[in-house]
Formats: C-alpha cells, sequence, structure tokens
C-alpha cells in the first residue's frame, strides 16, 4: 500500500496542487471541465510535465518515467487495446510483472473471475458492452499491481443504472484491494458513494479537502458552489462577469 | 452526367486493354512453355525475386521506425526531412540511379567500401541498394501514415501498464498499425520488382549478372528477342496484379478485430 504525496504541483494548468491521499484511501476529486483534473492524473502518471514533487510513500518520482512508477490508469475513454483479446490486454499489462506463464494465467483467470468477465476471455473489446469494456479494463489496470489507481471519470458515458452499479462494484474491488485510489468526477452523486475523502478542484486549485460527511455542509456553506442538488452532475458555478476557462482537462 | 463519366472511363479502359492485347497477340504462341522454361528467365526470375525481397526487407527496417520517428516526433526542420524523405518519390528513378552512381564512384565511398571488401556497383547488390533508394520513401511514407492514425493515448495506456517505450512500439504501435504497414509492404516489394531505372544506372544490364526481369526486358528488345521479354514483361504484369488482388484482400477489415484505431467507448 502506498501513500501519495503531491507537493506545489504546476504546469500550464495546474497551480501549485498540494494533496496528501493515505494508502488505501480512496479520494474523489470532484471539478468542473476545464478544472485541471484529468491533467493532474496525467502528472502522476508521469505522461505530462510538472514543476513540485511528487512521492510515492516518501520516495520523490519526479524523474521515472511513466512505465516505471507504478499507476495503473483508467482513462475516460478506457484505451482497450483494439488489437487483443480480454486475456491478452491482461497479459500484456502483465508483461512487465515477469511472473512466469502459470503463475500469469492464474492470475488473469482469477481476476477476470473476480469482475465476472471470465467468459468474455477470448473476445476482441469490440464485440463487447460499455459495462464490459469497464470492467476489463479495470481489471487490466489491477492487474498491474499498481501502487495507486488513477481512474479519470469511468463511468460518464454509462447510463445511470449501470453506472450506479459499477461504482458499487468498484469500491468493493478497491476495499478488496486496498489499492490507494484516486477518482476524478464532476459527478457530486459519484463523490458521495465511493469517496473516503472528497477534494476539489478549480481553475486547477485544490480549493476543498473535506470527508464525504462534511461535504454536504461545504456545499451549504457554499465552500463547493454547486448545485444543491446531489443527483446532479457538477456544475461550474456563475461568477457574475468570470467565464470558467476551457482548458482541456 | 452518365455519359459525361462513361466517356473518360471507355478511353482509359480502351488505353489499358489496348495495352495488354498489344502484348499479347505478339506473344510467341508457339514457344512460350519453351521461352518460359528458357535458363535466362529463371535467372531473371531468381534474381528478382531475391533483390527486391532484399530491398524490401531493407526497406521495412529502415521504414517503419523512421516512419513511426516522423509520425511521434516534433522537431524543427521536420517539413525539410520530411520532403527530403519523399523526394526519391518524385525524382525519376534513372536520375538517383545517376546520383547513386555518382555517390558509390566518388573516392572516400569507394575506398571506404574496398577497405570492407564490398563492391556495389555492377553487381546484385548495387541492384538492391538502387532499389532500397526508391522503395524505403514508400515504406516511410506508409508507415507515418499508419503510425499518426494511432491515437496516442493507447502507446500512453501501454506506458502506465509498465510497458518500456520499445515494447510499446512493438506490442502495440506496431500491431495496431499492420494492416496499413502490410500494404506498405506489398506495394515496396511490387515497385522493387518493377525497378528499372536507378538498377540500371547502378548494377548495369548485364545478362546472367544483373539481370532483373526489367533489365531482361529492356536487354532482349534492344536485342530483337522478342519472345523473351514479352515473357518478362508478362510475368511482371501478373506480379503487379497479384499485388493489386493483395492490396485489395488486405484492405478488407480482420473478421475478428476492429480497424478504427482512434479510441472508441
Amino acid at each position: 500500500m502506498t501513500t501519495i504525496c503531491l507537493e506545489k504541483v504546476s504546469n500550464a494548468v495546474l497551480q501549485g496542487v498540494d494533496l496528501t491521499i493515505d494508502e488505501g484511501e480512496l479520494f474523489v476529486l470532484l471539478g468542473p471541465s476545464g478544472a485541471g483534473k484529468s491533467t493532474l492524473l496525467q502528472v502522476i502518471a508521469g505522461l505530462l510535465p510538472c514543476s513540485g514533487h511528487i512521492f510515492f510513500n516518501g520516495d520523490c518520482i519526479d524523474l521515472q518515467p511513466p512505465h516505471q512508477r507504478g499507476v495503473g490508469y483508467l482513462f475516460q475513454d478506457l484505451l482497450l487495446f483494439p488489437h487483443l483479446t480480454v486475456f491478452q490486454n491482461l497479459q500484456l499489462a502483465m508483461a512487465h510483472l515477469k511472473a512466469g506463464r502459470r503463475a500469469e494465467n492464474l492470475k488473469i483467470s482469477r481476476l477476470l473471475d473476480r469482475f465476472g468477465i471470465l467468459d468474455l476471455a477470448d473476445r476482441y473489446p469490440a464485440r463487447m458492452s460499455g459495462g464490459e469494456k469497464q470492467r476489463v479494463a479495470l481489471a487490466r489496470a489491477i492487474a498491474t499491481d499498481p501502487r495507486i489507481l488513477l481512474l479519470d471519470e469511468p463511468f460518464s458515458s454509462l447510463d445511470p443504472e449501470n453506472a450506479n452499479h459499477l461504482r458499487s462494484e468498484l469500491k468493493a474491488h478497491q476495499r478488496h484491494f486496498r489499492i490507494t485510489t484516486l477518482f476524478v468526477t464532476h459527478n457530486l452523486t459519484e463523490a458521495r458513494q465511493l469517496a473516503d475523502r472528497v477534494g476539489v478542484i478549480q481553475k486547477g486549485r485544490l480549493t476543498v479537502n473535506v470527508n464525504p460527511n462534511e461535504l454536504e455542509r461545504a456545499v451549504s456553506t457554499e465552500a463547493i458552489p454547486v448545485s444543491k442538488r446531489f443527483d446532479e452532475p457538477y456544475a461550474a458555478p456563475f461568477v457574475q462577469g468570470e467565464q470558467w476557462p476551457a482548458m482541456g482537462s | 452526367m452518365r455519359c459525361l463519366c462513361l466517356l473518360p472511363t471507355g478511353i482509359l479502359i480502351f488505353l489499358i486493354v489496348g495495352v495488354l492485347v498489344g502484348l499479347f497477340v505478339h506473344l510467341p504462341a508457339s514457344s512460350i512453355l519453351t521461352t518460359l522454361g528458357s535458363e535466362e528467365i529463371a535467372f531473371a526470375l531468381r534474381l528478382t525475386l531475391f533483390t527486391s525481397g532484399a530491398a524490401t526487407l531493407i526497406a521495412v527496417l529502415l521504414g517503419v521506425p523512421a516512419g513511426h520517428f516522423l509520425a511521434r516526433q516534433q522537431f524543427k526542420g521536420k517539413i525539410v526531412v520530411d520532403t527530403l524523405i519523399d523526394l526519391p518519390m518524385t525524382m525519376t528513378p534513372l536520375v538517383a540511379g545517376v546520383g547513386l552512381l555518382f555517390l558509390l564512384g566518388s573516392d572516400p565511398v569507394r575506398q571506404t567500401l574496398d577497405r570492407f571488401g564490398i563492391q556495389l556497383l555492377f553487381t546484385p547488390w548495387g541492384a538492391i541498394l538502387a532499389q532500397v533508394l526508391i522503395v524505403t520513401p514508400v515504406m516511410t511514407r506508409t508507415a507515418r501514415a499508419a503510425f499518426a492514425a494511432i491515437d496516442t493515448r493507447y502507446e500512453q495506456a501501454a506506458q502506465t501498464l509498465g510497458l518500456k517505450p520499445v515494447q510499446v512500439f512493438l506490442r502495440v504501435s506496431l500491431p495496431m498499425a499492420r494492416s496499413v504497414l502490410l500494404s506498405g509492404v506489398v506495394l515496396c516489394w511490387a515497385r522493387a520488382v518493377g525497378e528499372f531505372g536507378a538498377t540500371l544506372m547502378v548494377a548495369g544490364a548485364t545478362r546472367f549478372r544483373t539481370e532483373t526481369l526489367p533489365i531482361a526486358v529492356f536487354l532482349n528488345i534492344s536485342s530483337g528477342e522478342l519472345g523473351i521479354a514479352l515473357i518478362c514483361a508478362w510475368l511482371l504484369i501478373m506480379t503487379g496484379f497479384l499485388v493489386l488482388l493483395i492490396m485489395r484482400w488486405i484492405g478488407t477489415p480482420f473478421s475478428d478485430e476492429p480497424t478504427v484505431m482512434k479510441a472508441e467507448r
């Protein structure tokens, strides 16, 4: 298990983000489009440059390339490799672990079983439903034995019922594997349902960092200036004379 | 409108069929089989397959990494490098061959090659080099287009899964681009098989030494051996036809895999 610590992380989008995620914690980062949520994930994964420092269990990983950081990244578009079957997608994710073919196959079968997708092992991503792809992508991210799991709005394209079901599954898997997790979303319902702790990012700054039970109070005191209805996606607050920047988050 | 389009199509078909018929009617019908079995044609065929195969292999080894580099990297002067790599495609092969002849004949290059006991000019190796010069830009261009069509986030995803950059290239980029790359390989090979101008300049036209199929056509037309020349010409035509068929087959989406490489949910 890994504790993640960000110190004054900045780049063109982020402005001095300080954040600590405790080991095994599921931290939900909430914010409107363009706030810098996805950028922060890419910075942690080493896919974007930044100033400041990132520590995994106290070790600075600033200079480590993405393939050495040990992050499991679930992209918004999932990015399952279309030329590989489900089994091969997981096999590729485990290649660097050098566990040996038998141990690898056993682990993949167990993972697929746990995620309820064992029967999809030989199927290509193009022939799966949205929910099935989500499960495969999550299984693939976990197959790498990551130190931290980064989830970029993975359920945003699913229908509410399916998304709700998958959120429960995700929470259960996260508890089971005890992986430190950073989940970004613009959906308050999602934050309430999943979070051990919630942060709010606006214009590249982390403005709120609370427990879920403090979330409603933060909303009511307008520390989180959003719609009072939690079943609605996070709406960018309208500030007189000020537009939210359309930065690619 | 239909009539307007029909006329140019008809003219085009007339030209192509006319050329084929012209080549066909002059075939020595009575001696096709004996000519086909002649030692000269067998040699030309063997040499053509060897030189074109080797040239295609080298073109793939050079062109695929170069195409990936050009598709993924941004640097100052990229447009100049891009244009330079494409240049042999627009150059007359004869001119490219003359340039290569001068390069290989220049003192520093010749002395260096001599030191290693390598002889390229007027040998089959020279034919391979000439073909490499002509076909590698085709491979590079195809590879560049193939890699550019792949969403870079697939490569990023592979990196986060613990794959080193070389592994990402070999296990993700290359397989995802394979159908386009394969069509590039076939095109390269076809171009190498039919390469004449540059090969003539660098390897010369010597019977049973540097006699590829196009060189055999040239030599035999020059010496009035119409039978061998036409058989060689038909072998080249059949190769082209085969290549076009293969290209159409490659163009068909793989049965159980998608061909779209942009990320989709």
